[in-house]
């Protein structure tokens, strides 16, 4: 159903803009996605995804640039790369929490400052122009409605990959890990072989992104890939609940929308935006998933929360 | 008899806490085998050198003539060395059966592509995960439970659901670290039952217990620790007389009384 009003966007809202915005929203949400995979499934609090998005899309760009290669290879190319480069955090994922967020953030402030100063790859601060819109086989994809179907395509594959992945050896696997790090091991689990496969599964699809972020755009610059980027992924899966895939999705357009519907409220939109933020953490780390499915619970039950589970208090009298 | 584990002069420090003291130990394949102690005689430290949580300050251990000195617990665990933990340490998010399906992880294969795609391989060796695992929760009596979260199980069942995820990958060699603790008397009978059948499908059986009627009643033989170090070891009627572990250990009126409230 949901698939469904994604489909009929373009087709009802025809503005360039409109359409534009949601193809980034879509790019975004599989990012998210394999952040979720990161933090809600594996307990990895990963603030590296922006890196991953950089290399997967400045390898798409140069590629096509810079090599003419077609848009298939590229964007192959760009997963590849971006989970070759995730092999770098393997000495890393020994580390937890806290530890494991700090030293991702690292890895961002690095290949953002790869990106800007290698001049003779990315073209430093000036960054990548005229990218080509993507081909598919003999198809040339012009126009922000048929990428934005592109996007969607990749999107829903992601969504079901990652469906059909928790409830696996290598889902189970990270879970295990997430709960109990001793009772995996004592399992049978390696836990630095899967912590690394979970990163190089994440750092794979976000190269993706990345390669369709590249040629939605077809302008990239050093700046799109700050450690702000690695945070407002972070908030697409906060906002949207941690452990579910539909919110990841949920909070990726609400982080890449909102601002935007904000627009009328100027100068005080980040002001209320913030805000926001602070109230969706306010109802818990489970989010707008774990909202919605409260909610759903109370109607589909039809009575008041306060009976289900009733007050110490006054289950006394 | 063969010799299933090994250990020689094993020592494990913690700072300036000797833990485990130079423990020589050999655990027959086929027994069931006690290890008691007071609180703090370096029991779990010792459950946790064999499974490989912990490495050995110095000190050998063989399984079945291999030396397996410092190998991590996933590669202890791979060659059959399994436990469960006196603090329960349960996936409480996943099900039941999740939980038993992952003690079966070193027996499959595949990974991250096979389920995307969903192979024919993959889903048979699913079925075969599914299979074997509602087979272990049918062994220890949770068959029913199987769809639960495991956080809803009463407590008792926690106990025996780790039991199900150790022996769900058919180990050799099992450790249980007090897997009595806070079961009442008729529980605890049901318990030896249970770690007697287990036995007797040829797990030989590593058994830490503050329970002695549970000890007495389940184990063949049984070594006493102290102070990290071996204090005693032998049958349940050889220790029972043993003067220096009713010293240090039962004290004589503690002894005699938990003897007499099993005889």
């Amino acid at each position: 159903m949901v698939l469904v009003l994604f489909i009929l966007v373009p087709i009802v809202y025809p503005q360039e803009y409109v359409v534009h915005v949601l193809g980034l929203a879509i790019i975004f949400a599989i990012a998210s996605l394999a952040l979720q995979l990161l933090l809600g499934f594996a307990g990895l609090l990963s603030i590296g995804q922006a890196a991953f998005l950089g290399i997967g899309a400045y390898t798409s760009a140069i590629l096509t640039t810079t090599y003419k290669l077609p848009f298939e290879l590229a964007f192959l190319a760009a997963g590849l790369s971006a989970g070759i480069a995730s092999l770098t955090l393997v000495p890393i994922t020994r580390l937890r929490g806290v530890y494991l967020a700090v030293a991702t953030l690292g890895f961002t402030i690095i290949i953002h400052l790869v990106l800007l100063n290698e001049e003779w790859l990315t073209g430093g601060p000036f960054g990548i122009l005229n990218i080509p819109w993507p081909s598919l086989g003999p198809w040339r994809l012009r126009g922000e409605t048929s990428i934005y179907y592109l996007c969607l395509a990749i999107l829903v594959a992601t969504f079901i990959a990652l469906r059909r992945l928790i409830p696996s050896r290598f889902g189970r696997a990270l879970q295990a890990i997430m709960l109990d790090e001793d009772a995996a091991r004592a399992s049978g689990i390696d836990l630095t072989y899967y912590k690394s496969q979970a990163f190089v599964v994440a750092a794979v699809i976000t190269g993706f992104a990345g390669s369709l972020f590249a040629h939605h755009s077809q302008y990239l610059n050093p700046n799109d890939f700050t450690f702000w980027k690695s945070i407002e992924i972070l908030l697409m899966v906060a906002v949207g609940g941690i452990g579910s895939f539909a919110g990841a999705v949920t909070g990726a357009f609400v982080v890449t929308l909102l601002p935007e519907f904000l627009r009328a409220a100027d100068e005080y939109r980040m002001v209320i935006f913030g805000a926001m933020l602070i109230v969706f953490m306010g109802l818990g780390h489970r989010g707008l998933a774990g909202l919605f499915s409260a909610v759903a619970v109370r109607v589909l039950q039809r009575r008041p929360l306060a009976e289900q589970a009733p007050a110490p208090g006054l289950s006394r009298q | 008899m063969t010799a299933l584990l090994m250990l020689d002069l094993l020592t494990r420090r913690f700072g300036g806490i000797t833990a485990v003291d130079a423990l020589s130990m050999r655990l027959e394949a086929g027994e069931i085998h006690g290890l008691i102690g007071p609180n703090g005689a370096g029991k779990t430290t010792t459950l946790d050198l064999i499974s490989g949580l912990t490495a050995p300050t110095s000190g050998r251990m063989w399984l079945l003539q291999t030396d397996v000195t410092g190998d991590p617990a996933h590669r202890l665990a791979a060659r059959g060395i399994r436990r469960t933990f006196q603090n329960l340490k349960l996936f409480t998010d996943l099900t039941v059966l999740q939980n038993v399906m992952i003690g079966l992880h070193a027996n499959g294969t595949t990974g991250v592509c096979e389920a995307i795609i969903s192979t024919p391989r993959q889903r048979r060796e699913e079925e075969m995960i599914t299979r074997e695992s509602m087979a272990a929760l049918a062994t220890v009596g949770l068959a029913d439970q199987a769809d639960r979260p495991a956080a809803a199980l009463a407590y008792g069942y926690r106990r025996l659901l780790e039991i199900a995820r150790a022996i769900v990958a058919r180990p050799i060699l099992l450790l249980l670290d007090e897997p009595a603790a806070g079961l009442n008397a008729s529980e605890a009978e049901t318990l030896v039952g249970l770690i007697r059948r287990i036995n007797a499908q040829g797990v030989t059986v590593l058994l830490v217990e503050h329970h002695m009627d549970v000890i007495m009643a389940a184990c063949s033989r049984i070594t006493v620790l102290n102070y990290g170090q071996k204090l005693a070891e032998g049958t349940p009627t050889e220790i029972r007389s043993d003067e220096t572990v009713i010293e240090a250990y039962l004290g004589r009126a503690g002894l005699e009384e938990r003897i007499s409230a099993y005889a």
